[in-house]
């Protein structure tokens, strides 16, 4: 026992002194340990294993080689396509009478598109178009103190946001205000000003727009936003010509109503 | 002496060390039937019953001579283990019988194998360091991990395929479904056992320290693989063929057969890892008996096996030392020489043997004591009638802490395939300006519902609740008695989020332990949706009746306020009570 540690103490010295002959060394012993193998029966026993461990992994890396980049263009892609923004409820609300009656961010429940744009909020948190989606998704759903939230976020009161998400604001505060709640002037008049902006708004939003105006005798911008409303919905144009005499902008409403026969002619 | 003396002996032998093992087998048998998909006992329902038909099978195989220090050391398992299992039976504690179990069938292994001594006590050490709870409830985080990553794989092979899919922690949501993914894979059991039988082949196959390490590790890669396959199953067998396996029956099956075939690929693994690490013959090597190579074949060997080439040899090593067949057969003569010899371990065998003629029928009275004492216990089965009354509890206040009542649904189980996961439940739902509240009473909730998630990661504060002190007054109260947990804190999409949520505390009810894993990813993820889905509840298992109230708003509550509310539930769960009648 003693010899042999002794002789195993004096070539291991041997071996740190002879790297060279040491890497020889492996190498017969790698070449050793190969050629006493049978490596076909190895194979063959490990071939069931190895094929499905094989068509895992080709899911694996099929699943990982999408790239983030891609995966979220894929998404967005099929969030747009089940629900576009133009068709969106804020997007279309109907008339004012009509926003009385409904909650903040109410349409239609879509999984798909909610799933979807959960999925790019995954890949990409700070995507508005998301955030947006999803909040207006959980309103609908009766989440609305954490919709609230997320769209302060998306549409600050003192700072240029996400439009959609100021039009959100806007109607989620007249709906406060209607049910005689108190809501900061300040803030609506901010959040119905970025709305304007949104090309996508419902030409009723920019009319309630108006209203708010001229409530706080803001003549002439009311008339101008209902220009604007006319503009994008030719069916208000009536409404709009009458809103206009009431303010007392003569020109303006006989230009409208002028625009309005024509409609209704053409029509 | 002769084959036949020999074998008569080893008849003799094996009983006697088989017999006390027998005295476990009403209790697993028992649990074999009622807990079968409880986590804790699954392990000891495979993998006893597994090495009982080892053991007996390698006891017609020939043994040698074990040393001083493993015949103590066995002798010393085997007397932990016999202590353990009375001491089991005189509490009815099942686990402490099973303990008992496994003790004696490591004893009984140590006492016969032709292992060398010190892999085998350090691999009957590993085998019982399963059984045993790991410190920091390490072992339970490697199994959520494995799950979690089995989901992940989920996912990620899902985008491979093209199908649009969300992974929320641990459930994948499609277009059509969702499913829970890291919830129906059996976890903690399946790394145990596949751990236990790497072990165990270890042991029995006396294979290196550094093969059963491998395969240890090989079992853990075979557990993801066969997770994330029976992810991919479920999934798409919905997603493309519109087939539910979500049938508790069917569910089970799939998950049985993708387990035997991890275990099929276990030993398969073994095969080859065995093959792949035998020592290379010296025959083979030009630079003769060089440490290097020493070394090299001592690292896929170590420990080498003592005594047992006979059985594990090389075909080239079985040929060079055995080179003709007459001086084989005398090798194996000399091995068995030994046990044949040593007659002083046939005094431990027949102290064995008659203590497992007394303690069988023990055993079996033990087991009908025990299950008799646990009825009452076991599974809170409520009847239709009873159930109806549950969920016909009267109406809710219509205003509280500011909020109106604006929506009270019942909701009755589904006459569709998902109709066994689906709840008996009952909801009011509150609501003002910035805040909504959901009261929801539910049965059966599964005991599985209130596990898995940690609130640690999430900054969540987490507090159990006591009420009526004198409830916990006597031990009869304590089990009777309905526990209280508040969860509460800042939803990832911000606003803050309360939760509560009061159970019976049926059996160990995990909802009281401060330390046991809450409901809250689940919650989290119905809050999001703001629906309720994904509760996993088995009508027949364990079934316990829970009322969760979610509590969302901008602003927190006051503790007045939180007061309040608590005040309302206070009320259902005595009406709930009562219709139950006394205690439950």
């Amino acid at each position: 026992m003693a010899s042999d540690f002794r002789r195993d103490v004096r070539e291991f010295f041997q071996a740190l002194g002879n790297p060279m002959a040491t890497l020889g060394d492996v190498w017969d012993f790698l070449n050793g340990w190969r050629v006493s193998r049978r490596w076909l029966g190895l194979i063959l026993l490990s071939l069931f294993p190895a094929i499905f461990a094989m068509s895992m992994f080709v899911l694996l890396i099929l699943g990982m080689s999408q790239g983030k980049e891609k995966l979220l263009m894929r998404y967005v892609e099929l969030a747009e396509k089940e629900a576009p923004l133009k068709t969106d409820a804020l997007a279309q609300r109907g008339t004012p009478e009509e926003l009385q009656s409904t909650r903040s961010g109410d349409g239609k429940e879509n999984d798909n598109a909610l799933l979807y744009f959960r999925r790019v909020l995954q890949l990409e948190n700070d995507n508005k178009r998301a955030r947006y989606y999803v909040a207006a998704q959980y309103a609908t759903r009766g989440s609305l103190a954490q919709a609230r939230k997320m769209m302060e976020s998306l549409a600050p009161s003192k700072e240029e946001g996400y439009l959609p998400a100021h039009a959100w604001m806007a109607v989620d505060l007249i709906q406060q205000k209607q049910k005689g709640l108190p809501v900061s002037d300040l803030k609506l008049r901010h959040h119905l000003s970025k709305m304007a902006e949104w090309p996508e708004v419902s030409p009723n939003l920019l009319y309630v727009n108006a209203q708010f105006l001229a409530s706080k005798n803001e003549k002439d911008a009311a008339v101008a936003m209902v220009q604007q409303a006319a503009r994008r919905d030719s069916k208000l144009l009536t409404q709009a010509a009458m809103f206009a005499k009431a303010l007392e902008n003569t020109s303006v409403a006989e230009q409208l109503a002028s625009n309005a026969i024509l409609y209704h002619q053409a029509s | 002496m002769t084959n036949g003396k020999i074998e008569s002996r080893l008849w003799w032998i094996v009983l006697a060390g088989v017999l006390p093992l027998l005295t476990f087998l009403p209790v697993l048998v028992v649990y074999a039937y009622g807990s079968w998909f409880q986590i804790s006992n699954r392990i000891a329902v495979v993998a006893i019953p597994v090495s009982l038909a080892i053991i007996i099978w390698k006891g017609w195989h020939r043994g040698d001579d074990i040393g001083k220090a493993r015949q103590y050391f066995s002798f010393g398992i085997w007397t932990i283990g016999v202590l353990l299992a009375i001491g089991g039976g005189w509490l009815a504690s099942t686990q402490l019988f099973l303990w008992g179990g496994l003790c004696c069938l490591i004893a009984f292994y140590l006492g016969r194998s032709s292992l060398p001594e010190w892999p085998s006590i350090l691999g009957s050490v590993g085998l019982l360091g399963l059984v045993l709870p790991w410190p920091f409830g390490s072992l339970e985080a490697i199994a959520d991990n494995l799950k979690l990553q089995a989901a992940w794989n989920v996912n990620t092979c899902l985008d491979g395929i093209g199908i649009a899919n969300l992974l929320n922690k641990r459930t994948i949501e499609l277009t059509s479904s969702n499913f829970t993914v890291a919830d129906r894979l059996h976890g903690l059991d399946g790394l145990l056992t596949l751990l236990f039988l790497a072990g165990l082949i270890g042991l029995v196959r006396s294979r290196s320290f550094s093969h059963t390490l491998l395969l240890s590790i090989a079992g853990i890669f075979w557990l993801v693989m066969g997770y994330t396959f029976h992810g991919l199953l479920l999934v798409l067998s919905t997603e493309w063929y519109a087939q539910s396996y979500s049938y508790t029956t069917n569910r089970y099956i799939i998950g049985g057969s993708i387990f035997v075939g991890q275990l099929l690929f276990m030993v398969i693994t073994d095969f080859v890892l065995a093959r792949m690490m035998e020592r290379v013959p010296d025959e083979v090597l030009q630079s003769d008996m060089a440490i290097t190579s020493r070394t090299l074949n001592g690292i896929l060997g170590w420990p080498q096996p003592v005594v047992h080439y006979h059985e594990d040899l090389s075909i080239l090593e079985h040929e060079s030392r055995y080179q003709d067949e007459e001086e084989h057969e005398d090798s194996v003569e000399e091995l068995e020489e030994p046990i044949v010899a040593d007659w002083r371990w046939r005094r431990i065998y027949a102290i064995a043997a008659l203590l497992g003629v007394v303690l069988l029928p023990l055993s079996i009275m033990l087991t009908f004591v025990q299950l008799k004492r646990e009825r009452p216990a076991t599974p809170l089965v409520i009847d239709a009638a009873t159930s109806a009354r549950i969920l016909g509890i009267g109406q809710l206040p219509d205003e509280i802490v500011g909020m109106r009542l604006v929506d009270a649904k019942s909701f009755t189980r589904p006459e569709d395939a998902l109709s066994e996961e689906a709840p008996l439940r009952r909801q009011w739902r509150y609501e003002s300006n910035d805040r909504t509240a959901t009261v929801t009473i539910e049965y059966p909730v599964r005991e599985s519902a209130f596990w898995d998630m940690g609130l640690d990661e999430q900054n969540w504060e987490s507090e159990d609740i006591q009420f009526s002190g004198d409830e916990l007054n006597s031990t009869r109260a304590v089990k009777e008695a309905w526990s209280w947990r508040r969860e509460s804190g800042t939803s990832e999409i911000g606003g803050h989020v309360y939760y509560w949520t009061c159970a019976l505390t049926d059996d160990a009810s995990p909802v009281r332990k401060r330390q046991a894993k809450s409901i809250f990813g689940r919650m989290l993820d119905r809050l999001n949706k703001n629906v309720y889905t994904e509760l996993l509840v088995e009508p027949q298992e364990r079934s316990i009746v829970a009322i969760e109230v979610l509590f969302e708003t901008g602003d927190g509550l006051t503790r007045t306020e939180e007061e309040q509310t608590l005040i309302w539930f206070e009320k259902i769960r005595d009406e709930i009570r009562r219709v139950l009648g006394g205690g439950r």
